[in-house]
């Protein structure tokens, strides 16, 4: 199986040379038969990845104990659940993973256009064989997944070696988490090519019209949806398994995965100009090539260990390959750039300051900065050991007092934006639309303030969550009613068919809604507490309005790990609540790291977060690490909101014909005192 | 996002009010520890200071093997130089050795902090002893002079940069304007009409 997932991989590779090479001359020569051959190379290409990640996974349920990756990632015992996620465990998996999940996007854009836009796709095609062919030759050249152990025999010959059992799974990765939150990232940022490819293709092409711009904004929002659950879901997984009672530590992976995510938002932003106005397009398509960029930088992060950090596992000779390809990337487009740049021509102009048009500059600028302080922190330490020969430390603290800021303007013009007009606002509508959600959000700021909590930041940012809350609603209110008044429907039934009817526009502002839970929680941070102490039986804290008595310990012998569990039995003001769990793993095959199992009880208030930290050396008594973390919740809840106001601007509009059709039966009800009905029939609300 | 340091004195006070044997035990613990980890100041503490201290070991229960509150707190603005992880001595979850939470070599930064402070030292003082001993890498953020400068100036440049270029942008676009004429050529319409419409049609038909 080894051999036939080697080989595989390396008619991938053959496949997509072809896809590449062939490709370029399909476009020169417009043979109809050659373009034909490269797509379909392109997607054998796929297929045979496929086929290879299968036979890796084949090797792990198999203990195959000959391989090397197999033995360094896996062990008899492991379960096969996480059997499935030892394929991107380490290096070599975790590259080809990455053309796996590349693979499934390219499979589906050339099977799903493979009729359509004639003159774009061969392009679409070559850069995307393009960025195969890096990630193919890493995958068979560099850092092949399918190295078998070897030793040398007693005539000085090597000869084939298997062990007994391998050396398990990294007792990190041993978190149900960890096997939805890398594909749910890798996803992200493999999506992000795709977008790229369009935008790069039609630059290529000079491809008339603006097309290739709807289908980039699709594919990106598909690969944003992923990315930003698959951030989310790390720092959910932070949060459960590290035990340090956070979620987010600015580590430089964790940043890594935000820069794409930034410019990436900022183009789903951006990209309305251009649809709406025509301005825009060279600021544009460098946003969609800066993505596809960072993506491939993050991934270089991530994987070469550049900037060491937990979640580098491994240190490898990946890196020159990583930086040639950003420069190659980066001079082709900027020669597609010089040589094609009037085709980007755009028509910018602009009524008034206060208008729509200005306010998505603004959020454009605010997550460039974000995303130039991000990189620039991330990547400081690097250049003050280079500059200066002594490494200067840039830890949370810095990105902290830098992001906060930015954060808070951001969501502010979240709350502002959405609401100018195109061209010029007048005072009178910002008057009407920003009057009622400004004193919302001041009531909020003042209850919060005299009720005790007091932290700047926070306030202000509970402050704006209203703010923006409220606008949000008054908006779906007041849509709501218009519709509700014309065709008779209860208000609730209106507000959803007018999501329907502008998908975009709605679903945009239910992400922003989830953006504002996110938020929210963020806020919380201020007032964490914790306690840390070590309790004999039957000892107890207390932390808030919870006491936290030890009533005993016992030890769980599982098949992969043995458990150490202390039962915590949680009252609240003196009424019993609930047990939790908190444990303390040893895995087989890995003496040194034990892995924790934090016990958490969530509430939409707070969480009460209890960690068993260890024994006590001196004393010989377990030590209870807990933490009150207020609003932790509304994070996990905001990011439900974001990926479902995605998938709903994702959905086609429902015109607005479509529901009168069915309104009859309500007509005939009414009598005939709606006649304003019937012109507004063939009306189309909305666009895509 | 937020600030992950920052937890406010009055904060802090509550926690200890809430719990006031642990804090109590914390406190002299932690006196303790520093003491007895670091014998040649021992002369200098009092009887019963050690008195004190061996009561508290010998009510093993009693004991919080952990550092002060305090020592963490300043542990979070220095780092981990475990060289494993990007965290800080405080904040440090580095997976390994008998305790989740701060990792071995995070552990004897914060029993370092720990002594530093009960010698009397400010927080900025146990920050530049420890830069002076470790090296820059040792604290968490830039310093605020030398090529640790550079970063603190440069988000505030990039923003300031942008700025200007915004600025100039829309002042640029918002000098030619065909729109402008157009809407002067067509018949007079009052502004707050033109302006009711312009909302109703941005509201129905644009996103």
């Amino acid at each position: 199986m080894d051999v036939f997932g080697s080989f595989s991989l390396l008619l991938a590779f053959v496949c997509a040379v072809y896809a590449f090479i062939g490709g370029i001359f399909a476009i020169k020569t417009r043979h109809p038969l050659l373009v034909k051959s490269t797509r379909q190379s392109g997607m054998a290409a796929c297929v045979l990845i496929f086929i290879a990640t299968i036979s890796l996974e084949y090797l792990f349920f198999t203990d195959n104990f000959s391989m090397a990756y197999v033995v360094s990632h896996s062990n008899r015992d492991l379960s096969t659940f996480y059997k499935v996620a030892a394929l991107w465990a380490g290096q070599e998996g975790s590259l080809l993973f990455w053309s796996t999940l590349l693979s499934v996007y390219v499979l589906s854009v050339l099977i799903a256009y493979r009729n359509k836009n004639g003159e774009l796709m061969p392009y679409v095609g070559v850069v995307l064989a393009g960025v195969q062919i890096f990630f193919l030759t890493l995958n068979n050249f560099v850092e092949n997944p399918f190295k078998t152990l070897a030793t040398v025999n007693a005539s000085g010959a090597l000869e084939p070696f298997t062990r007994m059992d391998g050396n398990g799974l990294n007792p990190l990765l041993q978190y149900p988490e960890m096997v939805i939150h890398p594909p749910n990232l890798y996803s992200g940022y493999t999506g992000f090519t795709i977008p790229f490819a369009f935008a790069l293709a039609a630059l290529l092409a000079r491809y008339p019209g603006e097309k290739w711009i709807h289908l980039t904004r699709k594919w990106t929002m598909i690969a944003w949806c992923f990315q930003s659950l698959g951030i989310l879901l790390g720092a959910h997984w932070a949060y459960a398994v590290l035990g340090w009672g956070g979620y987010w530590g600015w580590d430089p992976v964790e940043n890594a995965s935000l820069l794409p995510w930034l410019t990436g938002t900022a183009f789903l932003h951006s990209v309305m100009m251009q649809e709406k106005r025509g301005m825009m397009k060279v600021w544009n398509v460098w946003l969609v090539f800066c993505t596809f960029l960072l993506c491939i930088l993050g991934t270089f992060l991530t994987r070469s260990g550049v900037v060491s950090s937990v979640h580098a596992f491994a240190n490898s000779q990946i890196g020159p390959w990583f930086v040639g390809f950003i420069c190659v990337i980066l001079l082709v487009c900027f020669v597609a750039y010089f040589k094609n740049r009037d085709y980007l021509a755009s028509e910018n102009h602009l009524d008034s300051m206060i208008s729509r048009e200005s306010s998505f500059l603004f959020n454009n600028l605010l997550f460039l900065v974000a995303c130039i302080a991000v990189l620039s922190g991330t990547l400081f330490p690097v250049f003050s050991e280079w500059f200066t020969s002594e490494r200067i430390s840039v830890g949370a603290p810095f990105f902290n007092k830098v992001m906060i800021p930015i954060g808070l303007a951001l969501l502010f013009l979240t709350g502002v934006g959405p609401l100018l007009a195109w061209r010029k606002t007048s005072p009178d509508s910002l008057k009407r639309n920003f009057g009622w959600p400004l004193v919302v959000g001041g009531i909020v700021a003042v209850v919060l303030f005299a009720t005790g909590y007091r932290d700047p930041y926070s306030d202000i940012c509970f402050f704006l969550c209203a703010f923006v809350f409220w606008t949000i609603a008054m908006e779906f209110y007041r849509g709501g009613k218009v519709i509700s008044a014309r065709t008779g429907m209860g208000l609730t039934m209106a507000m959803h068919e007018l999501s329907m009817r502008n998908t975009r526009r709605y679903g945009g502002y239910v992400v922003h809604f989830g953006m504002v839970l996110v938020f929210i929680g963020l806020a919380g941070v201020a007032f964490n507490k914790d306690v840390q102490k070590s309790m004999n039986l039957g000892d107890s804290m207390k932390l808030g309005q919870y006491t936290l008595v030890l009533q005993s310990a016992d030890t769980k012998v599982e098949k992969n790990y043995t458990a150490q569990r202390m039962i915590v039995e949680v009252l609240k003001d003196n009424k019993q609540l609930m047990m939790l769990y908190p444990e303390k793993r040893q895995f087989q095959g890995n003496e040194q790291a034990a892995g924790t199992m934090v016990a958490i009880y969530s509430t939409l208030r707070e969480d009460l977060y209890v960690v068993y930290a260890g024994m006590d050396p001196d004393a010989n008594v377990p030590v209870i690490h807990a933490f009150l973390n207020p609003l932790v919740k509304w994070i996990w809840l905001g990011g439900v909101w974001v990926v479902m106001g995605t998938l709903l601007a994702l959905m086609p509009n429902r015109r607005a014909t479509l529901v009168l059709a069915g309104v009859p039966q309500a007509e005939t009800v009414a009598a005939p005192g709606t006649p304003a009905l019937t012109p507004t029939a063939t009306l189309r609300e909305g666009h895509d | 996002m937020i600030n992950v340091e920052g937890q406010r004195s009055e904060e802090r006070a509550q926690t200890r009010v809430s719990v006031p044997q642990a804090g109590n035990r914390r406190t002299s613990a932690g006196k303790g520890r520093g003491a007895a980890g670091l014998s040649r100041r021992w002369p200098r503490r009092k009887a019963a200071a050690a008195g004190l201290l061996l009561a508290s070991l010998s009510l093993c229960a009693m004991a919080v093997p952990a550092q002060s509150q305090h020592a963490k707190e300043v542990g979070m603005k220095l780092k981990c130089l475990c060289k494993g992880c990007e965290m800080s001595a405080g904040g440090c979850a580095h997976p390994g050795g008998s305790f989740s939470g701060p990792c071995d070599t995070a552990k004897s930064e914060l029993r370092e902090v720990d002594e530093l402070l009960a010698q009397g030292q400010t927080e900025q003082q146990v920050i530049e002893t420890f830069v002076r001993k470790y090296g820059t890498i040792a604290y968490m953020e830039p310093p605020k002079h030398g090529f640790g400068l550079v970063a603190w100036l440069m988000p505030i440049l990039y923003t300031l940069v942008g700025l200007g270029v915004v600025v100039l942008v829309v002042r640029k676009w918002a000098q030619h304007k065909p729109a402008a004429s157009a809407v002067a050529a067509g018949p007079k319409v009052s502004s707050e009409a033109l302006e009711r419409a312009r909302a109703q049609a941005a509201r129905e038909t644009e996103d």
